[in-house]
């Protein structure tokens, strides 16, 4: 989808700004006073303009600019309904190089998209259809046996993965997870119908091969071999948390693993592992093993909170989700309500050495605006991996030496 | 404002109450419970937190909760915190933002600021003192409330159970005609006095008795005040499954 980027402006600004009065009456509309029998709807996000000055990363042909200016809003819309619930979680971004912004392309990503069933009256058990965050594991950070939907960021940042879910709860102590990936199957899917499209053009082979690499082997779209089935147990015992995991692939993938947490009087301590039975060289026999351990502390008064966290990742000797094998991830989270937010981390590799520096002070002059300044630097030699792990800065663009300053409004 | 009276003249003014059994402290303390927290309902509430120097903060925010379970808490607005969720089980509270790319809720502390308010997380998601506080002593006295003039009260204290809880001490002030609490004071582990709450404007929800307005001070902080205005609250079964962490991620 491309079009002209004024006529994009304006679409932009109308849905995050012009709606602004209308969605609540659209709300109040279609929910009703006792919500009990009728679906209601609601509506949160934001909307921010602003722009990114980058060290790299930029268009070497655009010559006359080192900035990205950026319009773009977060949108999560739900129906809440008894029985039922259906969630669309998206983001809307128009961003270019200043000096070509008539060439501005508009995306819309799509983060969540699914629909929930109660499958007893109590929705004790639910099954989710769709695209839909889901973490296994303890871990905010790290988590060894989060694969389903692996994280994209340093802190828990996730795009969803697409399948079936069911959720049970099992008293309040007690929750059973189980999904069905079909990314690769969808994405297998769409490579073929690519393929078929282009039969008999210049791009026949290449489109080709794209095809072959979606299906890794298998036989088509729909061989069971392209999906992912995952299991999470977790249990809460008093002040210990417990999540026990596995993830399988046919013939390339088997992961379990377990994870515990405990609550110290406010220092939060965390420890995972986890065994690799088939992906690469490993074996049932010769498991590869990742682990990690970390721990946080929030200390809080009436109008300001400062949460301190150091986590530790053992990547596998081989690397895992990231490049290399030893990792450090430090972070302070320092709030004054109502006045800052700021946000430091850094993801320090220990070989190398090597880290990701990102920053955000987030101000907030009124009551739903934000002004937020963040920065994002490389420093030392980082692996290209870790760089893929670029902090989410406000206008969601991946560079890896970066400064931004956007102003932002809640809806 | 509360002026203890001589323990004669109280006995005579109440003899008549003497001639049945005084209700122990752990009965007045149930009783309590009772009048604030019902077996199992739904509320809306908006909590406005003045502080000298800067603009009243407000949060309005619909609670379940079952007296056995705990409470489950989402916010309606402002819009920077709205769907923000909040889970109070026995011993532990989560808090789960949607809008943050995460899948995993966070684990919090009772005893922290609810949302830079005078008001612990416990003071908001609380299902029944009992459950953390143990009542040790009951005593009388008149208690000058702003809108009731002189009221007769139990004084009851009530000691943390644990180490966990978020206070070392609760002193509740309770009306003795109908067990209503009217005042409340917050003790540190160290005995300092460091919040009090006056509880107004009783007011009937459906077959629903209690006071609507809770007005908490802190004494740390001068001229900091927490308002929490109940708008709504219904009596109706919640379902076990609401207090699960699953139901702050679905």
């Amino acid at each position: 989808m491309r079009i002209a980027s004024s006529r994009m402006l304006s679409l932009l600004l109308a849905c995050a700004g012009l709606s602004l009065p209308v969605l609540p009456a659209l709300s109040q509309d279609v929910g009703q006073e006792d919500g009990e029998s009728q679906p209601v709807y609601s509506l949160s996000g934001d909307a921010a303009a602003g722009f990114i000055l980058a060290a790299d990363g930029l268009d070497p042909a655009v010559a006359d600019s080192a900035a990205i200016v950026s319009l773009a809003a977060d949108f999560l819309h739900r129906i809440e309904a008894p029985g039922w619930g259906l969630v669309l979680n998206h983001s809307l971004e128009l961003s270019a190089q200043s000096a070509t912004a008539a060439q501005a392309s508009p995306t819309m990503t799509v983060y969540e998209a699914y629909i929930r069933f109660d499958l007893v009256p109590d929705g004790s058990a639910q099954l989710f259809l769709g695209k839909r965050r889901m973490g296994l594991g303890l871990g905010t950070v790290f988590a060894p046996g989060d694969l389903l939907n692996p994280r994209t960021g340093f802190w828990d940042q996730k795009t969803g993965f697409r399948g079936l879910a069911l959720q049970a709860s099992l008293g309040s102590d007690l929750s059973l997870r189980a999904a069905l990936g079909l990314d690769r199957n969808l994405d297998a899917t769409a490579a073929g119908l690519r393929a078929s499209a282009g039969v008999g053009t210049p791009a026949e082979a290449e489109l080709a091969a794209a095809y072959a690499a979606a299906l890794d082997g298998a036989k088509g779209p729909a061989d069971p071999r392209l999906l992912t089935s995952a299991i999470s147990l977790d249990a809460q015992l008093g002040t210990l948390q417990l999540a026990a995991s596995g993830l399988w692939r046919p013939d390339a993938l088997g992961r379990a693993s377990l994870g515990l947490g405990l609550d110290l009087g406010g220092v939060i301590l965390q420890a995972e592992g986890a065994a690799e039975f088939l992906d690469g060289d490993a074996s049932p026999e010769r498991p590869d093993l990742f682990g990690t351990v970390g721990a946080r502390y929030a200390w809080m008064a009436d109008s300001g909170s400062l949460s301190l966290s150091l986590d530790y990742a053992y990547n596998g000797a081989a690397g895992d989700q990231l490049g290399k094998t030893h990792y450090l991830l430090p972070q302070v989270l320092l709030s004054w309500t109502d006045v800052l937010d700021l946000t430091a981390r850094a993801l320090v590799e220990l070989e190398g050495p090597g880290a990701l520096v990102s920053g955000l002070l987030s101000l907030h002059p009124a009551r739903n605006l934000d002004v937020e300044l963040s920065i994002l630097a490389s420093l030392g030699e980082p692996g290209g991996d870790a760089m893929a792990l670029a902090s989410r800065i406000p206008m969601g663009a991946s560079l890896t030496t970066a400064a931004g300053l956007a102003a932002r409004v809640h809806f | 404002m509360y002026r203890r009276i001589p323990l004669l003249s109280f006995a005579l003014m109440l003899f008549p109450l003497a001639l049945s059994a005084a209700p122990t402290a752990a009965e007045i303390l149930a009783s309590v419970d009772r009048a604030l927290f019902l077996e199992s309902y739904t509320s809306r509430a908006t909590m406005v937190t003045v502080e000298p120097g800067q603009e009243p903060r407000s949060m309005t925010f619909e609670s379940w909760s079952r007296r056995d379970k705990g409470s489950y808490i989402e916010v309606l607005s402002p819009a920077r915190t709205k769907g923000t969720r909040f889970l109070q089980l026995e011993g532990s509270l989560w808090m789960f933002n949607p809008r943050s790319g995460s899948s995993n809720p966070i684990r919090l502390s009772a005893r922290d600021s609810f949302q830079g308010s005078t008001m612990s997380n416990a003071d908001v998601g609380k299902s029944q003192f009992s459950d953390d506080y143990e009542a040790t002593a009951t005593t009388e006295a008149i208690l000058d409330h702003a809108e009731l003039g002189p009221v007769p009260c139990f004084v009851i204290e009530a000691t943390a159970r644990s180490a966990d809880s978020a206070y070392g001490k609760i002193v509740i002030w309770v009306r003795k005609t109908d067990s209503m609490p009217l005042h409340m004071e917050y003790y540190a582990r160290s005995g300092l006095l460091f919040k009090r709450m006056d509880l107004m404007r009783i007011r009937s929800f459906g077959a629903i008795t209690r006071p609507s307005v809770m007005r908490m001070e802190s004494l740390e902080k001068k001229g900091t005040i927490t308002t929490f205005t109940l708008e709504s609250i219904e009596a109706r079964p919640i379902p076990d499954s609401v207090f699960n962490r699953n139901w702050l991620t679905r």
